[in-house]
């Protein structure tokens, strides 16, 4: 079996709230797959826990295959297994250069010690050349991330999962506030990660989007996954229907309690 | 030509004598027993300066048995008059305060005080107007006038080191200051009046607070000012740094004269080496030994207020092995 | 291809340049308006004997401030380490333990400071007012509030060592603080420590998610200000041969105002190590110039106010400029 990411029977609980419940879920070797839910939903708190951020309360993880030691999970870990996770605000250092960016936490050091800047600038402007396409005059891996667009930024962070062989890529609304013309190429990162054989899990409030990129569906309402399927079994218009009914539901006996 | 007779008589006169001091000792106690005073020390806590003033009344106190709380009020005249105002609440026998907020503002106070039978006198800073208010009622004098310790220190290095007319001095200190700056102004005025030509520079809060600051600064004087031939700092902790500041400007011991106030540590080391000539001494310890000593007379007495100049002190080069010993202890 | 290479070595170095700028004008003037003074070697002797104080300062909180941080307390802590120095170099006659205590000192009392501001989560400025009182407090008090004459020092290898002149002219406490800037200077900018310290001031968040260990980085700069702040307390002490109470309490000021004038940004994330250097240089210098000018000392504090007003606009200025 080529699974990635396998996470089993996920809780967690914050206070009296039951942010998921028996979330089960698993991505394939060059899958995209997309985490469909309202807000609140528990799509938050899984990738939360997937990237290391928070712990369960139970639940198991495999990742490639070994079990993972949830007590001792953290970012860190998470990042040294390949499951990156590419936040909208928070996965770049605004005021930082963009070879730091792209190196943070993870950089070439020689034999003392020290970080190998020359030959991380060089990788960054390749980065910078060759996957996020940025060739405009006067772009040099010391440019600020403050000065990059949007969708610049949300590519730098896809580059620098796929630089570092990220086996799950987790995005996190990589298209919302966006322009139009951006999001195509964002769109283009998230599929790229798939042609190079790993994983990506993706989550957006844009079905059209979703329906775009996306292998396969899993929808997320009150904390639990409730339903799956791939792209071929389901159009755009589905997808908005499936949503909508979902979030109409009636609470079931055990959630009223 | 002595006879047994007188030798009797002298003899009884002894033993009566003694009699009456055995018995006298008897019934004497420490004059200041029972008694409890508040004393604001002026500085902050640990000042060099008004820790050896304390160091003075906590003697005072132990020769004479009383009680003696402490305050302090960092220099600051505001809180000055707002320590007076909580040891009045304390409704003790009596209060020493320090004069820098002045006669306006303390005339209240001083004035509710006195009523309540509280004895208060002033050390290190003059309140002449409550001092001729209250001198009957016991409110005295017991330090060195501004003015007065800067006149002395200027007129005693013209003399000592006999300036001529026309040489250049520096005088480094805190003109700005408000009563405190009378000590500068007396410098510079007495140094002008002996037909020297006198350079001002203001302490920055900064070297105020660091000493060690100030080696640029007089560096770049003494540079521009090759010819000047004496510096007074009126500022305890530069002159302690005088030896410093002229090594760092590469002048020769005894080069250029040194002079200034309070004899710390350092300052006495720098005298022996001859980077320091003159040091104006105001006696802090005095300045808490007698008011308290006051206090008590008066309270048991009904003496007057007393006056008394303790800024009479010099240190040089003659006098440094027998005071500096004492410095370290925290008494000079 | 090598003029856009000029322009961006230019553009990415102009705080820089503009800083170095400013320092040579500066002592262009004083050159100009008096060269008997700043002709003659003596006020660089007198320069490189007492900046290296502030200096050092400047760069371990420049570390901070870079990390979002700040440490208001170092010159209790200055002036605690000192009285540990004094102490100890007195009671065992040893002036190198005394360096050691002194060091113990600051570094725990800056590990206070970051279990506080980091585990406890207290905010930097509040945590370090406080600690600042509370240090200044006890060394007043375990010293009684005296001064300590530390003399017999000055003719001691370590006396020479720490605080000497070189060649008989150049104060070792000048060799001491390049060496601090240059492994500061590699600590920040070539070290994965300086990395983590520049996404920790930039947004704490953001370097959460980036996996770095946070608290552990931020605790270990309460701690490097803290031996830094140990260390300029020895060499002042020795310079000056004597241990005071108010010692460090004038840095405070100066020290913040080298640092804003260097080009470390208030707001955390960006600083350069040699913007601080030259930013202590011409607080340092400022002072001296201006009384060899034979202008009043009342002077000094307003062209300090002025210098850092306009450089601070400037920088402001120059970084509006190139947001998009």
């Amino acid at each position: 079996m080529d699974t990635i990411l396998k996470a089993t029977s996920l809780n967690k609980s914050f206070g009296p709230i039951h942010a998921l419940f028996d979330a089960n879920l698993s991505i394939n070797r060059g899958e995209v797959v997309a985490l469909i839910g309202d807000n609140g939903a528990g799509k938050s708190t899984l990738i939360k826990i997937l990237s290391g951020v928070f712990s369960p309360d139970s639940g198991s993880l495999q990742i490639n295959g070994t079990a993972v030691n949830l007590r001792r999970y953290s970012v860190r870990k998470a990042r040294s297994l390949g499951v990156e996770t590419v936040y909208q605000e928070r996965s770049l250092g605004e005021k930082q250069p963009l070879w730091r960016n792209v190196f943070v936490g993870r950089h070439l050091r020689n034999p003392l010690g020290f970080i190998r800047v020359k030959k991380e600038k060089e990788m960054t402007l390749a980065m910078l050349r060759n996957s996020i396409g940025l060739k405009g005059v006067g772009i040099s891996a010391d440019a600020l991330v403050g000065t990059l667009s949007g969708g610049e930024r949300q590519g730098l962070a896809i580059s620098r999962a796929m630089h570092f062989n990220a086996g799950l890529t987790i995005l996190d609304e990589p298209t919302t506030a966006l322009a139009v013309g951006e999001v195509g190429r964002v769109l283009n990162f998230v599929r790229s990660i798939a042609e190079k054989g790993n994983s990506a899990l993706f989550i957006s409030h844009n079905l059209h989007h979703v329906h775009e990129v996306a292998d396969r569906f899993v929808f997320v309402n009150r904390g639990t996954i409730v339903h799956q399927c791939t792209r071929a079994e389901m159009s755009v218009a589905a997808l908005f229907d499936k949503l909508e009914q979902l979030s109409m539901a009636p609470l079931t006996p055990d959630e009223q309690r | 030509m002595m006879n047994t007779g007188r030798s009797f008589v002298l003899l009884a006169a002894v033993l009566v004598l003694f009699g009456t001091n055995v018995f006298a000792e008897n019934s004497l106690e420490q004059s200041g027993k029972g008694m409890k005073i508040w004393f604001d020390t002026g500085g902050p806590v640990g000042g060099t300066y008004n820790t050896i003033v304390q160091n003075g009344a906590r003697q005072a106190a132990v020769d004479l048995g009383c009680e003696v709380a402490f305050m302090y009020s960092d220099w600051s005249p505001q809180k000055m008059v707002e320590n007076f105002t909580k040891a009045l609440s304390a409704n003790p026998d009596g209060i020493v305060v320090m004069g820098h907020p002045g006669d306006d503002a303390y005339a209240p106070f001083i004035k509710e005080a006195v009523e309540k039978g509280i004895i208060v006198t002033a050390a290190d800073t003059e309140l002449p107007g409550l001092m001729e208010k209250y001198h009957t009622s016991g409110f005295g004098y017991t330090g060195v006038g501004n003015y007065a310790r800067g006149q002395a220190l200027a007129s005693e290095a013209v003399n000592r080191f006999d300036l001529k007319k026309g040489s250049k001095a520096l005088v480094w200190g805190l003109k700005s200051q408000p009563t405190r700056g009378l000590s500068s102004k007396a410098l510079i005025e007495t140094l002008e009046k002996a037909g020297l030509q006198v350079d001002y520079m203001e302490i920055t809060p900064e070297i105020d607070k660091d000493a060690s600051l100030g080696t640029p600064i007089i560096t770049a004087y003494l540079s521009s000012n090759p010819d000047c031939a004496l510096v007074i700092t009126d500022h305890g902790a530069l002159t302690a740094q005088l030896e410093n500041f002229f090594r760092a400007a590469g002048i020769a011991p005894d080069a250029i004269i040194g002079a200034g106030f309070s004899l710390s540590p350092a300052t006495a080391s720098a005298i022996k080496s001859g980077y320091v000539d003159l040091v104006g001494d105001g006696q802090p310890y005095l300045q808490g030994y007698l008011p308290v000593l006051q206090i008590v007379l008066t309270k048991r007495f009904g003496f007057s207020g007393l006056e008394i100049e303790t800024g009479g002190g010099f240190v040089h080069a003659a006098n440094v092995d027998l005071i500096a010993p004492l410095a370290k202890k925290g008494l000079r | 291809m090598n003029k856009d290479n000029m322009h961006a070595l230019l553009s990415k170095y102009r705080f820089q340049c503009g800083i170095l700028l400013l320092l040579l004008g500066l002592l262009g003037l004083f050159l100009y308006v008096s060269p008997q003074t700043f002709l003659h070697r003596r006020i660089y002797v007198a320069f490189m004997s007492t900046i290296p104080f502030p200096t050092l300062l400047a760069l371990g909180l420049t570390l901070l401030i870079v990390a979002g941080e700040l440490d208001l307390s170092f010159p209790s802590i200055m002036v605690i380490s000192g009285l540990s120095f004094a102490t100890v170099s007195q009671t065992t006659a040893s002036p190198f333990l005394g360096l050691l205590a002194a060091l113990v000192t600051g570094g725990l009392a800056g590990l206070i400071n970051g279990v506080i501001v980091v585990l406890i989560g207290v905010p930097a400025i509040i945590a370090t007012i406080g600690t600042q009182f509370f240090w200044r407090g006890a060394s007043t008090l375990l010293a009684d509030g005296l001064a300590l004459n530390m003399t017999e020092l000055r003719d001691t290898t370590f006396h020479h060592v720490m605080v000497g002149r070189l060649f008989d002219w150049i104060p070792m406490q000048t060799l001491w603080c390049l060496a601090v800037a240059v492994l500061f200077w590699f600590l920040l900018n070539r070290h994965i420590f300086g990395d983590d310290v520049r996404f920790i001031g930039d947004d704490i968040n953001t370097a959460r998610m980036m996996g770095i260990r946070t608290d552990g980085v931020r605790i270990g700069l309460f701690v490097l200000m803290g031996l830094v702040s140990a260390l300029a307390s020895v060499m002042v002490c020795l310079e000056m041969a004597n241990w005071w109470p108010t010692q460090g309490e004038g840095y405070l000021l100066l020290v913040f105002a080298a640092i804003f004038l260097g080009g470390t940004s208030v707001f955390g994330g960006q600083g350069t190590i040699s913007g601080t250097v030259i930013g202590s240089i011409i607080i340092g210098i400022l002072e001296a110039g201006i009384i060899s000018a034979g202008l009043s000392g009342y002077w000094t504090r307003l062209i300090h106010g002025l210098v850092i007003v306009i450089s601070v606009s400037l920088y402001a200025m120059a970084f509006k400029s190139r947001r998009r």
